[in-house]
């Protein structure tokens, strides 16, 4: 297993995933305050606005901040991890670079197992940074009026949110082999639930809830945090098997058109 | 080391293999033949564990295929017709991963052998085809298997590159190992094999040794030149002969293929002599595997 995810650590690295994921992430974390603090009111000035409506208009504070990037969040990290990653495991298995790796004893668990660890430990720490870059560029833009606490949760509940695409990424690679395909079908995953929760109101029984906790800054966490935690991890051990079985139970070393 | 009995595998409607046969005995380098697309790579495949076949038993280093859960079940080496490798990962690198805990101080040994000690902090990615096939051969070998499955190793190669390849297979069988390796490159088997399989289109249609096949199919053939176009009469008398077994005829060159050499010859010769045929030459050769193969593989 230790050979396993140091090759995934290499590979993180070496195929700069890690790395754009890393940008990413600080890069919308760090171009939110910019924009609400001087992008914006500079457009607003431009359309006509008296500098003394600005504030009416929108909030300029730090939790305003911290908010609209937690939404981009959603909507932008959705895209990247998807497409960042949709070649995990569905480039190998269509390249047919785990024919070796297996025929040398390799286990699918393992192999699997692997990829979840190192850019599941990525994906939940990067969030996590960067919501922290992002406390703390507002607060020193606005001023500091949210408690690092409520950050280090909403940082932790993102983080668990985007393993969960993680694990959509690699069952969906697992049963498509084609990478392309495999992003697209992880974005419908994640906006499809997001759209069914909001339309039926069931947020805190599915793992978008989770990014609704995490946007609850100043507000102690609730019985719907346990639900959305406890489905979540559920429906991700059940991707990760579903995977598993699939590789199990595939034929390899095939010839693609 | 390998047994098969009827194995079939059939692809939705595409029946790519109709009843396989075959038996590779412990130290030998059993060369598996046949056209592209005649069902080899299916074959390997499913011998390496890495496809279910449809029907039929197979053996492997003593483990019944139906009992794996896992490729590495069956602790072989195998390298596939187009091997793959991470593009990002070093050749030294490669050889460490792929050989796990068992290859130890295996891999600067493996690195020597194959040739690749120069390029051992290169990027495999950056590779070209002889080299990644020769660190595929490494790769196969790393975990010192008793058995190597080989997928066209030699295909795709420059002449360099095939000797290469070729001398690594006949090195692995002074280790002891034994080898089943495929190819449509029929001087390869001829240079290095001891025993031969023919497939085609998905049947096994001959499997000897090298030496049964010497002396039940290699035969002696006379390529006699005419200073005249052969008259058609003399051809089929020739054709009565006991001793010729088949004609052909390339311009005014006849190939006969005789089931001796002496008792040939004389016969041949007399009966030109008595027909007043002006012989031009009358050279001696032995038909080789190509030949047979395609005689082997017509009716099909």
């Amino acid at each position: 297993m230790m050979r396993e995810i140091i090759k995934e650590i290499k590979f993180g690295l070496r195929s700069g995933k890690l790395l754009i994921l890393l940008a990413s992430f600080l890069f919308f974390a760090l171009l939110t305050p910019v924009m609400l603090k001087f992008v914006l009111p500079g457009v607003l000035q431009s359309q006509g606005v008296p500098s003394e409506d600005l504030g009416g208009i929108m909030g300029m504070t730090q939790t305003a901040c911290i908010q609209i990037y937690m939404n981009d969040v959603f909507e932008m990290g959705t895209i990247l991890v998807a497409f960042t990653l949709c070649g995990l495991l569905a480039q190998e298995i269509r390249d047919n670079t785990l024919v070796l790796p297996l025929c040398s004893g390799r286990g699918f668990g393992p192999i699997i197992g692997a990829k979840l660890l190192v850019f599941g430990a990525a994906l939940a720490g990067i969030p996590l940074l960067a919501l922290i870059a992002d406390y703390l560029y507002a607060g020193l833009l606005f001023s500091f009026e949210v408690e690092l606490l409520f950050i280090i949760r909403g940082g932790i509940l993102q983080g668990m949110y985007m393993v969960f695409l993680l694990c959509c990424v690699i069952m969906w690679g697992s049963a498509l082999k084609r990478p392309i395909a495999t992003g697209f079908l992880t974005l419908a995953t994640a906006f499809g639930l997001h759209f069914a929760g909001g339309l039926l109101g069931i947020h805190g029984w599915l793992p978008s809830g989770l990014l609704l906790q995490a946007q609850r800054l100043g507000e102690a966490t609730d019985q719907s945090l346990i639900t959305s935690l406890t489905i979540t991890t559920a429906l991700s051990t059940a991707m990760f098997l579903i995977a598993l079985w699939r590789m199990k139970n595939m034929e390899w070393n095939e010839r693609h058109a | 080391m390998i047994t098969v009995k009827g194995l079939y595998k059939n692809f939705k409607d595409f029946h790519a293999l109709k009843g396989v046969d075959m038996h590779v005995q412990k130290g030998e380098i059993y060369g598996f033949i046949g056209h592209n697309g005649a069902g080899k790579s299916t074959t390997m495949n499913i011998l390496a564990g890495l496809s279910r076949p449809t029907k039929g038993q197979c053996t492997v280093n003593g483990v019944a295929l139906t009992d794996i859960e896992h490729p590495g079940d069956l602790h072989i080496g195998y390298l596939p017709e187009d091997p793959r490798f991470y593009s990002w990962m070093t050749t030294r690198e490669t050889l460490a991963y792929l050989g796990g805990d068992i290859a130890g101080g295996r891999v600067n040994e493996m690195l020597e052998w194959v040739g690749l000690t120069h390029a051992a902090h290169r990027r495999v990615g950056g590779f070209s085809r002889g080299m990644k096939q020769r660190l595929g051969v490494g790769a196969a070998l790393v975990r010192d298997p008793a058995l190597l499955i080989l997928d066209e190793p030699s295909s795709a190669l420059d002449p360099e590159g095939r000797s290469d390849v070729l001398r690594l297979i006949a090195e692995m069988k002074q280790m002891g190992k034994t080898v089943l390796f495929s190819t449509h490159i029929l001087s390869d088997v001829e240079r290095v094999c001891d025993r031969v399989g023919m497939i085609a289109e998905g049947s096994m249609i001959m499997e000897k040794t090298i030496s049964q096949l010497q002396r039940d199919n290699i035969r002696p053939i006379f390529d006699i030149t005419s200073a005249v176009p052969w008259d058609p009469d003399v051809l089929s008398k020739l054709g009565e002969l006991d001793v010729v077994l088949e004609i052909t005829t390339e311009g005014n060159t006849l190939n006969v293929m005789t089931v001796d050499e002496n008792e040939s010859s004389k016969r041949l010769l007399r009966f030109f002599a008595d027909r007043n045929v002006p012989l031009r030459s009358l050279s001696l050769r032995k038909n080789n595997l190509e030949e047979l193969f395609l005689q082997e593989v017509k009716p099909l």
